[in-house]
């Protein structure tokens, strides 16, 4: 069977995995729970809405936007395209695993978890910086999308987004 | 989702045992369906209640078999690819065969910083 609508695929690593999204305009998935795993979208085109199915709880996502699904995961999930679309997903493997996240901006030349964590040594924290678009530079070292690297407390990372995008995951 | 036509041939049909022997493959399938396995179906799991629904029927039984056997079919040598070139310098691929399979799962790179 070949989907025409909608081109899928995944990347794991130990930690979460990612699944990618390529279809057009008009494209209507429904998820069940047991299904989704995607805490996080991350849009690097397209635009849609998506929500808890038979409800009025819905978010509109668009272009280059890092969507907060965490709220959904337990859910049952609709989503439409309004224009072709290039999403990837990040997941966890397990739902009641906390983990936060953002994107990295263009002001932030520096990572430095020092001053994420105010100073005070995380226990459990793990956090990773994730590829998402273009070819951003890291302590030198040119990214390609879905490259990703654990990045730790105490150490201090130099970044070029270089016009490309990073996404910064911490698994609390 | 896009699938091909599906043609079956009822081999025989067993009322005692309440099922029927039929043999599938796709419409453009490259040898005949005679040569193409059979299989047995249940009665229960074919809708009689109208030659539509029993066409229906018999095309979703059908259905994952046919793909299974595109899947199985020989590769030509000529066709024989290799599995990847790791570059996106389009002239590295020119007169090349590559070969992307369908397995849509990997690993992620990781990267040293």
């Amino acid at each position: 069977m070949i989907d025409d609508g909608n081109k899928r695929f995944y990347r794991r690593c130990d930690e979460f995995a990612i699944c990618v999204n390529l279809g057009k305009k008009g494209y209507v998935t429904a998820e069940s729970p047991e299904d989704r795993n995607t805490i996080f979208q991350y849009i690097v085109y397209g635009k849609g809405k998506a929500g808890i199915m038979f409800t009025e709880d819905n978010i509109e996502f668009k272009d280059r936007e890092l969507v907060d699904l965490r709220r959904y995961v337990h859910d049952y999930v609709m989503s439409i395209a309004t224009e072709d679309f290039f999403i990837i997903g990040f997941n966890t493997y397990d739902k009641y695993q906390k983990w936060d996240a953002r994107l990295i901006t263009e002001e932030e030349t520096e990572l430095n978890l020092r001053t994420i964590y105010d100073k005070i040594e995380p226990v459990n924290s793990r956090t990773f910086i994730l590829c998402l678009d273009g070819k951003p530079i890291v302590n030198d070292k040119r990214l390609k999308r879905y490259d990703y690297s654990e990045v730790f407390f105490g150490n201090s990372y130099k970044i070029d987004l270089n016009g490309g995008v990073l996404g910064l995951f911490v698994q609390c | 989702m896009i699938s091909p036509n599906i043609l079956f041939k009822v081999i025989r049909n067993d009322p005692i045992n309440k099922s029927i022997v039929v043999k599938f493959c796709r419409e453009n399938a490259q040898k005949s369906i005679d040569e193409y396995k059979s299989v047995n179906i249940s009665y229960r799991n074919i809708d009689f209640s109208s030659p539509k629904a029993f066409e229906d029927s018999m095309r979703s039984r059908g259905n994952p078999l046919v793909m299974k056997q595109l899947i199985n079919e020989p590769i030509l040598d000529q066709n024989k690819g290799v599995s990847g070139i790791f570059s996106t310098n389009i002239d590295d691929y020119i007169g090349k065969i590559v070969c992307t399979t369908s397995d849509t799962s990997g690993s992620l790179n990781k990267v040293t910083l």
